[in-house]
């Protein structure tokens, strides 16, 4: 090839390769990634697609039944569906820090438990903690209890056969779900301040806490009602008292701790948050929708079912029973010393 | 293979000792191979004991990986002083460059996939690894790459509704 | 005929064509995402979870059934043809499965396999017909203690798996040990070797384990050796086991089937544990346990009838008192609850046709899948034989976005890459993934559940011992141990008194059992033919017996003599083919 034939050609293919390149780049430009973030706000238009709801525990847990069941009901109100996406790990840090660290068009928000932001932080050693000061709470949803649970044939039939070991030198075992739940806290906290012997069993989770405590591998256990609430209603187990200064709403034959002379309220909100750049469009958006979502019968059905009662308050009050919770709970610890070794 | 009808079942007709046709390392490669269990065990040992240790009615979080960890130093030392004289290790050939390079590939696309969605490095993997390392002819490479990039996006996607990163159309 | 009134009613439900369709499609989608490598059945369960809305009760849990059978099986199928197992329960038909495949048998592997599972399901469903209510107050029984006990068995049992030397599965089976540390302290909830990263936090993911070692691994050592040469595939000799394979695996089958009833009951490592027992069994009663490791039809057949046999039983203690025993259950028992059918004692009473439905749905979800393994074992295998060079990729791709749907995480991709290189580097120095695994499976519920007992007889180890399940376990642990020395001496002191009769015999006529041609009597004493040693010494022991064999030569074949007995006395073992890499 003559020089000025080469020239040519490169320059030719030059010219291909940038009009290639350019084209390529616009296309992907143009495209975008989807993986649930966009860019700027679309306020008055919110929601354009569908939403992602982070439940940050594992599928069939009740976190995300409660998620999956309201998931269903907010689709009509909300105008798209909502996804539910599963995001486990380190006891909900790993969802919710996702959540966090979210685009603030209201694509993704999440269904933290508040025992991320009370207790996970002060019981457990170098734990991945989220701060509540990352998130904006969209708006409550749920209370749950920590009810006391029994054998059907042990020795405690009430609150008072557990308070009257008091000092009596007998040890009792206790499950519980993990060191970082109510249930653990509760207890926990219970035995410190009715004086009696007691040693806590870890299990992995509220099901297998429930039946080790069917199984008599240990004396006394508690759980959230939902978890125990078959095995009580066929007379297997028994509730003594649930955790709490006035009855509860779904079950009101229940006595609490507080009749006993101790003020100990121990429960698991579960609450919608965004992270805290998210859009106040998004969030009234949302916070319509769900109200409107939570009327719906079967969501009502659910929740009556497993005795899950309904907090359906503002973001603000949200937080400051966070807070609340927070410092009521350092106390107790502070006192009896439980804070992680 | 008909269908014997005998009361013992014969073994099976087989290539002879299907020979690993990559040498075995050296007396050095051996070495190697047999201290890195110990080396590791040692380390995790350390790192154990730092996290208490604790009583073994109270473990601590530290007490069982710490024997754990003695298991690995013992039978690592077991393999290291006694079973030296077999041949198990084998020599890097140089197929470990391929080898290299796919892995590298595979690295580059998982670090790609949260940017660009996973449908353009999935092509590009089937690419690097029929192309590449599989020596396919560009025909069939470019085949069974964009065949199996689509089969996967319809069964994930569009089948099962797997959230992965992906490009929005 | 009271008793069966229910369980025929039961069928009732299952025989509308809608509810037989909702199984047959639950089998065929749960065996098609089974086979795709990271998607296992737990994984599928809750993908589809969404879908079980809309359908009635029974129809759902059908389907969900259907499907946790299908996908076993599929597990099984990527476990023989790809060694890349589904779940941890099928970890143990790797071993003997892949070789089988290797030697052109992958046919009679999967087909033992799919019968195997089908007996093992059903005698599995009988027993749950006749007494599940008794079982399942019998694994109410089984606490800390017990598991402890039980997973300290499978982790001995751990280290006769292996093909190779004892001290390297140890040392495979420690770092196993070592990766399930890995995470949340189990008692005090604390991050442990996390080195500060919150993906690691909660630990090593089984599947993205799994995955790299065994599957990544094994297509990264075989892209070396194949850049060398091309080895062929061997072809398919059967697509179905022959009468033969069928007489010497029925006795496995039999076994199986209720070591995988019994300890699926148990929460846990029912479906591990149950492959592992049934496995460890047949390899201890066999007369050759040496082709164990090298292609042993009953080293599929057991474990794959167990673990079915486990994942049936592993229904009761859900559907009887709304107790899930593994990850799969609990997804079931999501699905129920979302229904508003919460599981527990009352659900047969208040709810008898989704318990029997249910039950019933079973022995129709195992014929299917018998009749579906015929025609599509062919498929599988055709699918496969493909050259490694396009099947390579494919699977890796698969792999990795397979992965992705366990946790939403392109993390755990890194993790399969990480353990690819780690299964690659142990494939070349001679150290096994199966314990490895088996060790990461087991040694959590080890530890949890020794850190739990000891705070339960608050440091008082004897309650091991004491208590009634965990004592007999224990005792009957420690027997086991104890039994093949034992054997072993009584059977020495055989060899020497009957010795006395053989020393007349000329060499030339001894069996090749006997290694040493031409030595004295004390030598056949000494040295142990391969026969004496069940459950697979090592090297070391054969090699002690032998004596200048080379020398001590007549004439006769000599050549041929010669080289093979130098041949057996290097790898210890006659007879039996090497495994095929």
């Amino acid at each position: 090839m003559t020089d000025s034939a080469l020239g040519h050609a490169m320059n030719r293919r030059a010219a291909l390769r940038l009009g290639v390149g350019l084209g390529a780049g616009t296309f992907l430009a143009g495209c975008g990634v989807q993986t649930g973030g966009g860019e700027g706000d679309a306020d008055s238009a919110y929601p354009q697609r569908s939403v992602e709801l982070i439940v940050p525990f594992a599928p069939g847990g009740s976190t995300d039944l409660i998620a999956r069941t309201l998931g269903k009901a907010i689709e009509e109100p909300l105008g798209h569906s909502m996804v539910i996406v599963n995001r486990d790990g380190a006891a909900a840090a790993v969802g919710t820090k996702e959540v966090a660290a979210a685009q603030g068009d209201g694509y993704k928000i999440g269904f933290p438990p508040s025992s991320l932001f009370t207790l996970t932080p002060q019981l457990v050693r170098n734990a991945d903690t989220v701060s509540l000061e990352d998130l904006r709470v969209v708006i409550g949803l749920t209370v749950e209890n920590i009810v006391l649970v029994a054998h059907k044939n042990s020795p405690f039939k009430t609150l008072d056969d557990v308070i009257a070991l008091k000092d009596s030198g007998r040890r009792i075992t206790y499950g519980h779900s993990g060191v970082g739940t109510g249930a653990y806290f509760a207890q926990t906290a219970f035995y410190k301040l009715a004086g009696v012997n007691a040693t806590d069993v870890p299990f992995g989770g509220g099901g297998p806490a429930v039946t080790a405590v069917l199984g008599k591998q240990v004396d006394i256990g508690a759980s959230q009602p939902a978890e125990s609430m078959r095995l009580v209603e066929s007379g297997e187990l028994r509730w003594l008292g649930v955790f709490s200064q006035q009855r509860s709403p779904s079950l009101p034959d229940l006595p609490t701790v507080a009749e006993k002379g101790f003020d100990l309220t121990v429960d698991q909100a579960r609450f919608i948050a965004g992270p805290k750049s998210i859009s106040d469009g998004a969030v009234t958006a949302l916070q319509k929708a769900f109200r409107e979502a939570v009327k719906d019968p079967e969501y009502d059905a659910f929740l009556k079912r497993n005795f899950i009662d309904r907090l359906e308050v503002e973001g603000a009050e949200v937080a400051s029973k966070v807070k609340g919770d927070f410092d009521r709970y350092k106390i107790l610890i502070d006192r009896f010393g439980l804070q992680p070794k | 293979m008909s269908r014997p009808d005998l009361d013992e079942v014969p073994p099976p007709a087989l290539p002879e000792a299907m020979p690993t046709d990559i040498p075995p390392a050296g007396r050095l490669g051996q070495l190697v191979a047999a201290v890195v269990p110990v080396a590791l065990g040692l380390a995790c040992l350390a790192y154990s004991v730092s996290l208490s240790l604790g009583t073994p009615v109270e473990a601590g979080p530290g007490l069982w990986p710490a024997l754990a960890s003695l298991l690995l130093v013992g039978a690592g030392s077991w393999t290291l002083i006694f079973e030296r004289g077999t041949r198990d290790a084998e020599q890097f050939s140089r197929g470990a460059i391929g080898i290299a390079v796919g892995l590298a590939g595979l690295v580059v696309f998982v670090l790609l996939i949260s940017r660009i969605g996973f449908e353009i490095p999935t092509l590009l993997v089937m690419v690097l690894w029929l192309k590449v390392l599989g020596r396919e002819s560009w025909l069939v490479t470019a085949a069974v790459s964009a065949a199996t990039t689509l089969a996967l996006y319809l069964l994930f996607i569009t089948g099962l509704g797997v959230p992965l990163p992906r490009l929005a159309f | 005929m009271d008793l069966l009134d229910p369980v025929v009613s039961g069928f009732g439900v299952v025989f509308t064509p809608v509810n037989l369709l909702y199984v047959l499609a639950g089998v065929v989608i749960g065996m098609v995402i089974g086979v795709l490598p990271g998607l296992g059945p737990v994984a599928t369960i809750a993908l589809l979870l969404p879908i079980t809305y809309e359908i009635p009760a029974e129809s759902a849990i059908i389907g969900l059934a259907g499907i946790y059978y299908g996908a076993m099986y599929g597990g099984t199928i990527t476990s023989v043809l790809l060694r890349l197992p589904g779940e941890a329960a099928t970890v143990i038909t790797t071993i003997d499965g892949y070789q089988m495949a290797r030697q052109g048998r992958a046919g009679s592997a999967l087909g033992i396999a799919a019968i195997g599972s089908f007996i093992g399901g059903t005698v599995s469903i009988v027993g749950l017909t006749l007494i599940a209510p008794v079982l399942a107050r019998f694994s109410l029984g089984f606490g800390p203690p017990e598991n402890a006990v039980l997973a300290a068995m499978g982790i001995l049992l751990v280290a006769t798996l292996g093909t190779v030397s004892t001290a390297k599965s140890l040392a495979a089976a420690a770092l196993g040990l070592l990766l399930a540390a890995m995470g949340p302290d189990p008692l005090f909830a604390s991050p442990r070797f996390t080195f500060g990263s919150i993906n690691l936090a909660d630990g090593v993911d089984f599947v993205a384990l799994a995955m790299g070692l065994f599957g990544l691994g094994e297509i990264l050592y075989h892209l070396e050796h194949r850049a060398r040469n091309k080895l062929p595939k061997p072809t398919v000799s059967n697509v179905w086991p022959s009468r033969a394979d069928w007489r010497q695996s029925r006795g496995a089958v039999g076994r199986g089937s209720v070591v995988g009833f019994v300890i699926g009951l148990l929460p846990g490592g029912g479906g591990v544990l149950s492959s592992m027992a049934a496995y460890a069994l047949e390899k201890r009663r066999s007369k050759t346990p040496e082709r164990f490791g090298r292609g042993a039809i009953e080293g599929v057949a057991a474990p794959e009838t167990a673990n079915n046999a486990a994942a049936t039983s592993s229904f009761i203690p859900l559907l009887t008192l709304g107790i899930p025993t593994n990850p799969v259950m609990a997804l079931i028992f999501g699905a129920l609850l979302l229904q508003g059918i919460p599981p527990g004692p009352r659900l047969i009473s208040e709810n008898p046709e989704v318990f029997w439905g249910v039950v019933d749905s079973m022995y129709i979800g195992n014929i299917f899948l018998l009749i579906l393994s015929v025609p599509l074992v062919g498929v599988f295998v055709r699918l496969v034989s493909v050259r490694d060079s396009i099947l390579a990729p494919i699977v890796v791709m698969v792999t990795m976005l397979g992965v992705y749907t366990v946790n939403n995480s392109t993390f755990d991709m890194l993790l399969v890459i990480f353990f690819g290189v780690v299964g690659y580097l142990m494939k070349k120095t001679g150290f096994e993934p199966g314990p490895l695994v088996l060790a990461f499976v087991l040694g959590s519920i080890l530890e949890t559940a020794f850190r739990q007992s000891m705070r339960i007889f608050d440091g008082d180890p004897t309650g091991f011992v004491t208590r009634p399940i965990s004592g007999t376990l224990f005792t009957a642990t420690v027997l086991a141990l104890l039994a093949p020395v034992v054997f072993r001496l009584v059977r020495r002191r055989r060899a020497l008194a009957s010795k006395t009769e053989r020393t007349a015999d000329r060499p030339e006529d001894k069996p090749r059992t006997d290694m040493l041609g031409g030595e004295s009597p004390a030598d056949t004493a000494g040295g142990e033919s391969p026969a004496d040693t069940a459950g697979g010494e090592s090297p070391a022991d054969t090699a002690r017996g032998e004596s200048p064999a080379d020398t001590a030569r007549g004439g006769n074949p000599a050549d041929t003599a010669e080289g093979e007995d130098r041949a057996t006395a290097r790898e210890g073992r006659e007879r039996v083919p090497p495994p095929v890499d």
